[in-house]
């Protein structure tokens, strides 16, 4: 079984260039494939990994003894994943039309400027000098600009959103982002204490009987 | 940070109690910060020779209650201000008992007099040696006034009153005094916010110098911003913060410290035109301690003719060397009541090449002799500022088999072979000081002769490419003419 066609390889490379009609034909026209989308996060988690030991000296401002592969990986993932999430609670809320299997699409397709990018920074500043550190984190915030405005054109199109429209639901999907951190966070303390309760009250039973 | 913190005062512990008895022990380990501003243990740089107390002044009687300030000559006497007690102990640099000044004599050995009264001391405060000119400089603080005493003799020369010419609020209680070669006179007067005062030579006032900057609250700004003059009144202005102390680098620069938690700087070197020029190009800034929730405040800064300076601090007892680049090198000393800790540290000075720290409530001042650690620290300093790049990076090697976690020596090592266009061996040494910015220096060398030495190889792959790239355009254009044939 062919796992992924040929149209939908197309379908990534032209999203990429055409982004409004790309992004149209995948949500539209069932052109998007989860399976590549998937493997792009991968790809951009394990890149961050390696772009967090590899960039060259110059560039390179971490603590490479205090590299965690792992935390490198799921700040990644989880941010994608968190914002996928939020942005589809809110979308659905504001009449969006895009699936949840649309929004991640779009993100995950969008990362391909950023592994091209990374990937080119981090082999090119080990031949670097520090006054020519400057060209290379400008090729990032390009890099970076397009990525944004690959998401904000491939969230205006699945939703159909005007332009104002689709900022808001951003900044809303980020506000959203918050509050789901907030609630995880409150109930895995609560889950926390509540265990602590439950545990303190059975040792104390087990004693007294 | 806490966790270390932790571990730091359990070995302490550990040790006061295994080893203090005989004052040089490992109460003094050193550490020094990293790049990524984390405590590196080093060995201790200094440890405790000799204490100075009330035992080493017991056959003239007196007491030492408090040490205030200390200053030392180029021939080795150290001078001990008490001022409590309103007196100077002058001793030997053995820390022998030599002489006293409390009421000062004329050169024909009567009682010295200003207006028909006796000259002698009220709560003195500092005290400077001008070897140029063989005086000392004595702050009479309580008489609101500055003494010179001859050198040799201690007998009376002449007093510095307020000058008559002298503007601003600050009011004339000298504290601290410093003066150059060209005889001018710099005087320090706590919780003064005008600067630091500049006397001539006859003694006139010529300017205030250097004012400090309050660091800038955001959120006080905002309501000054707002607020209406009224209230401004009622909020109480920000005054610049004072000098704490003050003293002069191998170049005549005048240093000064600040105590003051809202000053933006802590440490001064201060060019003619009073701006803070000091140096801070190593990996961390002149702070003190880092990530810290209790910040350095430095009491007394002394400086070595080739730039090396230490400072007090009074919050943890710290003592920092940094070189003239602003470079840590190490940290030592601890607050306790073991031999050798600080209570409250008033005062460093050094003696040669070991240190004196007077401390104010332990009533005793510590004479610290370099370990060789140290000592090679000290030594590859002044080799390195003088210029001798061989000799340096000897004492360099030396530190590093000492203690391999000082960034400084690498870096020093390094800049060595990058003069020699070693180029390798600098990426090498500036990698471990993490130096990006003399690493790009060496790599853009290395780069050049890798790119000379395989200039065919990347002029062909260029030359490749470029064909390539016009071999696929022609072959496109003719593939496009022969679909528009069909």
């Amino acid at each position: 079984m062919k796992l992924v066609n040929k149209d939908k390889l197309k379908y990534w490379g032209y999203s990429l260039v055409h982004p409004f009609d790309g992004f149209f034909e995948i949500r539209f026209r069932n052109h998007g494939s989860l399976l590549i989308a998937t493997l792009l996060l991968v790809a951009y988690a394990v890149l961050n990994c390696i772009k967090f030991q590899y960039t060259g000296f110059p560039m390179n401002l971490n603590n490479i003894d205090e590299m965690d592969a792992l935390s490198l990986f799921i700040s990644v993932v989880s941010v994608v994943v968190l914002f996928t999430v939020s942005n589809w609670t809110v979308t659905t809320l504001f009449n969006g039309k895009g699936k949840m299997k649309d929004i991640f699409i779009v993100l995950c397709y969008s990362l391909t400027v950023l592994i091209i990018g990374d990937a080119i920074v981090t082999f090119a500043s080990n031949f670097v000098t520090l006054e020519e550190v400057m060209i290379l984190t400008s090729v990032q915030m390009v890099c970076y600009a397009y990525f944004v405005f690959l998401v904000i054109a491939g969230l205006t199109t699945i939703h159909e959103y005007g332009f104002g429209g689709s900022i808001l639901s951003i900044v809303m999907s980020i506000v959203a982002a918050a509050i789901i951190l907030f609630i995880g966070i409150l109930v895995f303390t609560m889950m926390e204490r509540m265990i602590s309760f439950f545990s303190s009250v059975f040792e104390e039973l087990m004693r007294r009987l | 940070m806490k966790r270390f913190m932790l571990l730091l005062l359990a070995a302490l512990m550990l040790f006061t109690s295994a080893f203090a008895a005989d004052g040089s022990s490992n109460v003094y380990q050193g550490y020094t910060y990293d790049f990524f501003r984390n405590v590196k243990s080093t060995p201790a740089p200094f440890v405790l020779s000799q204490v100075i107390d009330s035992a080493s002044v017991a056959n003239t009687g007196r007491t030492i209650e408090t040490v205030t300030d200390v200053a030392t000559s180029a021939d080795g006497r150290i001078f001990i201000v008490d001022r409590t007690n309103s007196i100077i102990f002058v001793l030997d640099e053995n820390g022998a008992y030599l002489s006293f000044i409390k009421t000062i004599k004329d050169e024909n050995k009567k009682n010295a007099q200003i207006n028909g009264v006796n000259v002698s001391l009220t709560n003195p405060e500092g005290v400077f040696y001008h070897e140029k000119a063989g005086e000392l400089y004595i702050c009479d603080t309580g008489n609101q006034r500055i003494l010179v005493l001859d050198g040799q003799t201690y007998t009376f020369k002449r007093a510095i009153l307020r000058p008559e010419n002298m503007t601003g609020e600050t009011e004339f209680k000298p504290s601290k005094i410093t003066v150059d070669n060209a005889d001018r006179i710099y005087v320090v007067v706590q919780s003064s916010y005008e600067g630091i005062i500049e006397l001539n030579e006859d003694g006139s006032f010529s300017r205030y110098f250097g004012v400090n900057e309050p660091q800038i609250n955001m959120i006080d700004y905002l309501w000054k911003s707002i607020a209406s003059d009224k209230q401004k009144e009622k909020m109480g202005k920000t005054f610049a913060p004072a000098f704490n102390n003050v003293t002069l680098d191998g170049e005549g620069f005048v240093m000064a410290v600040t105590s003051d938690a809202a000053s933006a700087d802590k440490v001064f070197r201060l060019n003619f035109a009073g701006a803070n020029v000091l140096r801070e190009m190593g990996n961390t800034m002149v702070i003190g301690d880092l990530k810290t929730d209790t910040p350095s405040a430095f009491v007394d800064i002394a400086v070595k003719p080739y730039g090396t300076y230490a400072l007090l601090d009074k919050t943890n007892g710290h003592v920092f060397l940094y070189n003239f680049d602003g470079e840590l090198l190490c940290v030592f000393g601890s607050k306790g009541s073991a031999v050798g800790q600080f209570k409250t540290p008033s005062t460093i000075a050094w003696l040669g090449d070991k240190l004196i720290i007077g401390d104010a409530d332990l009533k005793c001042a510590y004479i610290y002799e370099p370990t060789d650690f140290g000592n090679a620290l000290l030594k590859a300093g002044e080799a390195y500022y003088n210029g001798e790049w061989d000799v340096a990076t000897a004492h360099f090697e030396e530190v590093l088999r000492l203690c391999a976690n000082l960034e400084t020596a690498y870096v020093g090592i390094g800049k060595n072979l990058l003069m020699k266009e070693d180029y390798e061996g600098a990426m090498y040494n500036f990698k471990l000081g993490n130096n990006r910015e003399f690493y790009s220096k060496a790599y853009k060398g290395y780069r050049s002769i890798v790119m000379k030495e395989n200039f065919w190889v990347i002029a062909l792959v260029a030359v490749a490419f470029i064909v390539s790239v016009l071999w696929s355009e022609v072959a496109y254009h003719q593939k496009q003419k022969r679909r528009m044939k069909k």
